[in-house]
């Protein structure tokens, strides 16, 4: 399944509507799916705007803050490239503009608290691809 | 003119090979050697079967048709729901064979659960086939994957998080579902697990995988295939065994099915939409089940499952799993063979195995007396949901 690789961690080759999500994200901080029709904001990135079905969506930069709606800390994974993390903390967070988006926490996974104020930042892997971030503000 | 599927089919034939780590049989041999047994249970021959429901990505329908010299196949279809797949199954095969599309269909899972992930053990290595990936891999890839996020253990915490936090469910309530499955294993001739004692110490003392998921509240991982035949109910009372009726089941999907992060209330799970349609289609209530034979990937995610099904409240599951309720004996039982916690796992097929054998009354030393309904569900990829009543014919 892998389509790159950094050290040993799959790195997937953004394919679709997600090369758009990550190109913007790179280059100006996280971006939402926007409908220029009914002003929805969606995650992930979809071919029709699910709240009134339009095509007229484009990428429009967000806030970058969030709350954390749910989390998980993992003491085991497949992933040989993340091995070395373990154990490491993975945060759900709802954006202030609504969608949720997942990231890999920064901090001590003990900390992680459901309701926590965050800063979501991206750590880049190459000119398409980077890590999605989560910090507390 | 509407076609009624209440009752419409009958189960008559199961197959289930051994529940092994480790195996020097390919998936296909497996599958086949549970469908053999399956036909043959049924009373019937190979070439009698004209339907065939096989497990996507590990063998095809063409494949076990050629090998089982099935000359004439007139239905196949491929159920995509993970581990919900079998018993949303049992639909598609009684639609078919209430149209008189087709009249005996084979429904068969198997897989190579612990070899494929473990290439230093030996034995066969047969991962899912390319072509067959997840419904849900173009999220997995782009969003989870890259975060270290492989694994069903760790998908499904980011709602089991949510789930412990709003009912407050501690560690003692999810050991009661580890404990009752290890107590009916030992009752179970084929239950990896039968003969293993596990008591609360080791429940809280086993290692933690992914918050709040210790060791023993995950399946087991095993090679095995399992196998059903499918008839009307009519013919099925011509056959040796006691037919088991469908008597109504549904699918269902969260929304959205591909993101368990962006659903409106990430609690929801498949069966919360499919059960009351199963029962609905039934006639009958989810507390009229004498057994329940309950998807049991996780043990969490049991209790949630419990919920949807209708057994009682949301937030309720951990009064419904305790003081010996879900044991045998108790007023409902659940996982009778120890499930997929403590016997093995076969995408929960082995769920349908075990619910038509009480229903049968040849579940041996685990038989429910006087079972004459039961509950089986499949829980699959992100939480896509299947609900199947089964019923005793009278």
């Amino acid at each position: 399944m892998s389509d790159g690789a950094v050290g040993k961690r799959y790195i997937p080759r953004p394919t679709g509507l997600h090369r758009g999500f990550y190109r913007h994200t790179l280059a100006g901080g996280l971006h939402l799916q926007s409908c220029a029709d009914c002003g929805e904001q969606q995650h992930p990135p979809r071919y029709y705007c699910r709240a009134c079905r339009s095509k007229a969506l484009s990428f429009k930069a967000a806030s970058g803050t969030g709350t954390i709606y749910s989390f998980s800390v993992s003491h085991f994974t497949r992933d040989p490239g993340w091995a070395a993390d373990v154990p490491f903390g993975t945060v759900v967070v709802e954006t202030d503009e609504g969608p949720r988006i997942v990231a890999s926490w920064l901090g001590a996974p003990d900390d992680i608290q459901i309701g926590t104020r965050v800063r979501i930042v991206i750590e880049p892997v190459n000119e398409a691809f980077g890590i999605l971030q989560a910090e507390a503000l | 003119m509407t076609i009624e599927l209440s009752g419409s089919s009958a189960i008559v034939g199961l197959g289930e090979t051994d529940y092994m780590r480790g195996t020097d049989a390919s998936v296909l041999e497996l599958v086949l050697d549970a469908s053999l047994q399956a036909i043959a249970d049924a009373g019937l021959r190979p070439e009698d079967i004209d339907g065939i429901i096989p497990p996507g990505g590990y063998a095809t329908s063409e494949e076990i048709a050629a090998n089982l010299v099935i000359p004439d196949l007139r239905y196949s279809a491929s159920v995509h729901m993970g581990g919900a797949s079998p018993t949303a199954a049992l639909q598609s095969a009684t639609m078919a064979i209430a149209t008189g599309v087709a009249k005996n269909v084979l429904v068969t899972y198997g897989w190579n659960g612990y070899s494929a992930f473990r290439r230093d053990k030996g034995g066969e290595h047969q991962p899912r086939r390319r072509g067959q990936e997840m419904p849900f891999i173009d999220i997995s890839r782009h969003y989870y994957a890259p975060l270290g996020v492989r694994t069903a253990a760790q998908w499904y915490c980011f709602y089991l998080r949510r789930y412990v936090d709003l009912y407050d469910v501690q560690p003692e309530d999810a050991a009661n579902v580890a404990l009752a499955c290890r107590r009916h294993a030992h009752l179970n001739d084929k239950a990896l697990m039968g003969g293993r004692e596990m008591t609360l110490e080791d429940y809280l003392a086993s290692p933690p995988i992914v918050d709040p998921l210790r060791k023993f509240d995950c399946c087991l991982e095993t090679d095995c295939a399992n196998a059903v035949v499918l008839t009307t109910t009519e013919r099925a009372r011509d056959l040796p065994h006691c037919p088991v009726l469908w008597l109504g089941g549904a699918e269902g999907h969260p929304f959205p099915a591909d993101d368990i992060t962006n659903r409106p209330d990430m609690l929801k799970l498949g069966i919360d939409t499919a059960a009351p349609r199963a029962f609905a289609m039934a006639g009958v209530s989810p507390l009229d089940m004498d057994v329940l034979e309950i998807y049991d990937c996780f043990t969490y995610v049991v209790m949630m499952e419990l919920e949807a099904l209708g057994m009682c409240e949301t937030g309720a599951a951990k009064e419904f799993v305790a003081d010996g309720n879900i044991e045998i004996g108790g007023r409902y039982p659940l996982n009778t063979h120890g499930g997929l916690l403590s016997q093995g796992h076969c995408w929960g097929l082995n769920h349908v195995v075990e619910a038509t054998r009480q229903l049968r009354h040849e579940a041996g030393r685990a038989q429910v007396e006087g079972a004459e309904l039961a509950a089986v569900t499949g829980y699959g990829d992100l939480g896509d949901g299947s609900v199947a009543v089964l019923a005793r014919d009278r």
